[in-house]
């Protein structure tokens, strides 16, 4: 039987870009807390496309992504005058994301869903797509986006966080106010999960066949 | 994990939500996002307003209650609560009363004249020129060219976050608390009433302190600073993110340069409840700051400030470390608390002084009650030792429950 944290080691090589910390950025996050405008706008402006990724990660393709991605950077400004600095902005600003977006799941849950209304998830706009783009690569992030939404809230918040966003278990622990033990957990689960649900993606599955012939068998190097 | 899913997990990493992050309408979100920030400053306010409304309706039935009290009592009152009172009933920062020089005073970014007034959450910005702001009473106070400040409470004391270079001020003294601050990044410049001009450059933190005395420590979410206790004349250095680590403080009168003169007719004219530290009087060289400012605006000299009267050096006292215990306890039990409650005070005061025995310098360790330290602090700078050096005055004792 597997334990939780078997193959663990292996995942934590997902080390992410790490973006170095410019060098003016605490002073710019006194200046914004201290209610600049301006200091705002430039952090707003700096971490926008990061903030607007990660929501598409963790919410999927929607329409209302500027929306989200808007009433994070309202709660970042009201919430900027109590960041006292004890942790990292970064962990800070993916904590208020993973917050936000909580709040969008549970408010989406509670909505009525009309007969005649489009469906949740939206197919890809076509001008998101660029032309040479490989199409079999597109429908692939396609049908991962589909796995990662069927994944409970708080499975998938760890998975994205530390495989596609490469956050350590340490610090995801601090941007979701649990321990480190439970994330591990929930890691190991949502990988679980995902791994099962592969083959019931066609753009998925064929993938995975690829990966498990055997090597000598023919296949290419 | 699976070959298929590192791989799938890797080309994630890099394509998932990539383009679409990029495709954002971000024309929209800015519209949107400043449209709602906007109306958190004016909710901001209107809330601020109507607490003071609610607080002042809240005062005047307390008033007429303790006037009711006193009557019956027959015990004389001093208008010490009543100057507490008109404190908080300011909502305002102030309004410019001065403008010197050839650039402009912006307030968010926007142009404004004389007579602008300035609130909470506002950004003035001094492009150029110099801005003169009085809060009739209680301080007057310049923006030098090129500094930039927020206004970051308004409710008795005034906070200012200093965001670039300088800001000077003549503080009418409180009766208790702290009139007026200055927070550059996390550290504050906290004052009881004094005259102070508060520079950065970057990080670096320069305080000329002319007259009072200042507390400077990590700026708190709530109340008084608990910090360092300089007294004037004093030019003091600090690194902003760590206050306490860094400062250094000098006492020596030709380091601390000359103050503007500052003190207008309502400064003037305020009702002071205590008297302050002896120290060096500044008196006004000049009918109103602005004109003080447009002379220098005009390449004038800068006003040569009053040489300060050198202050009669009180006595040695022979039992200072009894005095100052005496004086911590008194403070102490003044405090209004419940009759069925003791209180145990642990605390060493950690005293500088100079060679002369005066004090240079106070820090309860740990610290007391703001309350306390503040009404504390007035005998410990008056206290004069028969020698100098450091001084480590262990505070004990306990004031027992006034119940039957």
């Amino acid at each position: 039987m597997a334990t939780p944290f078997a193959g663990y080691a292996s995942s934590e090589r997902a080390v992410r870009e790490v973006k170095p910390r410019l060098p003016d950025e605490e002073r710019l996050i006194g200046r914004a807390a201290a209610g600049e405008t301006a200091a705002f706008r430039q952090l707003y402006e700096r971490h926008r496309t990061d903030v607007a990724r990660l929501v598409y990660r963790m919410l999927g393709p929607r329409s209302d992504l500027e929306d989200v991605v808007q009433e994070v950077f309202v709660q970042v400004y009201k919430s900027l005058k109590d960041f006292r600095g004890q942790s990292k902005f970064s962990t800070w600003l993916h904590r208020v994301t993973v917050n936000v977006v909580l709040m969008y799941r549970r408010s989406a849950r509670s909505r009525p869903v009309f007969a005649d209304e489009p469906p949740a998830e939206p197919a890809l706009r076509s001008d998101a797509i660029a032309p040479d783009d490989d199409a079999e690569r597109r429908e692939r992030m396609r049908a991962f986006s589909r796995l990662l939404a069927r994944l409970a809230d708080k499975k998938r918040i760890v998975f994205v966080l530390h495989e596609l966003e490469g956050i350590a278990p340490t610090e995801i622990a601090k941007i979701v106010g649990a321990p480190v033990l439970t994330v591990r957990t929930r890691l190991f689960y949502a990988r679980r999960e995902i791994e099962e649900m592969l083959a019931e993606e066609p753009a998925l599955a064929g993938m995975q066949l690829s990966f498990s012939k055997p090597s000598g068998a023919g296949g290419e190097p | 994990m699976s070959d298929a899913l590192e791989e799938l997990i890797r080309e994630s990493r890099h394509d998932l939500g990539t383009a679409e992050s990029r495709k954002v309408d971000w024309a929209k979100v800015d519209e949107g996002l400043f449209a709602r920030i906007d109306e958190e400053r004016r909710a901001e306010r209107a809330q601020l307003t109507s607490a003071h409304g609610r607080r002042w309706t809240l005062v005047a039935a307390t008033l007429a209650v303790a006037a009711a009290v006193a009557l019956v009592v027959g015990k004389a009152r001093d208008s010490r609560s009543l100057d507490a009172v008109q404190e908080t009933a300011d909502d305002g920062a102030g309004s410019i009363v001065g403008i010197d020089g050839a650039g402009e005073v912006l307030i968010d970014g926007r142009p404004v004249a004389v007579g602008a007034a300035l609130h909470l959450g506002d950004v003035v910005e001094a492009r150029g020129a110099q801005a003169t702001i009085d809060r009739p009473g209680k301080l007057t106070l310049v923006v030098e060219r090129g500094s930039k400040a927020t206004v970051t409470h308004v409710q008795g004391a005034l906070v200012l976050a200093l965001l670039e270079g300088a800001v000077e001020a003549q503080v009418v003294p409180v009766p208790s608390g702290e009139a007026f601050a200055v927070d550059v990044d996390r550290s504050r410049v906290a004052v009881h009433g004094t005259h102070l001009r508060v520079a950065r450059a970057g990080d670096h933190v320069v305080v000329d302190l002319n007259e009072g005395v200042v507390s400077i420590g990590a700026a708190p979410r709530i109340g008084s600073t608990l910090g360092s206790l300089v007294t004037a004349p004093a030019h003091m250095e600090f690194t902003a993110a760590v206050p306490e680590g860094t400062l250094t403080v000098s006492h020596e009168g030709a380091d601390v340069r000359a103050p503007l003169a500052l003190s207008t007719a309502q400064t003037k004219g305020a009702a002071v409840a205590f008297a302050p530290p002896a120290q060096p009087k500044l008196e006004p060289s000049e009918p109103h700051p602005s004109a003080a400012l447009a002379a220098a605006a005009r390449g004038e000299a800068r006003p040569a400030a009053p040489p300060p009267a050198t202050p009669a050096a009180p006595a040695i006292d022979p039992d200072a470390e009894g005095t100052i215990t005496g004086t911590v306890r008194w403070c102490m039990a003044e405090r209004p608390r419940a009759e069925n409650v003791t209180v145990v005070v642990n605390t060493t005061l950690r005293l500088e002084l100079s060679a002369d025995g005066a004090v240079r310098s106070a820090r309860f360790d740990p610290p007391v009650a703001p309350d306390v330290n503040a009404c504390a602090v007035q005998t410990i700078y008056k206290t004069r030792f028969a020698h100098g050096g450091s001084v480590a005055i262990p505070i004990d004792f306990r004031v027992p429950s006034s119940a039957p």
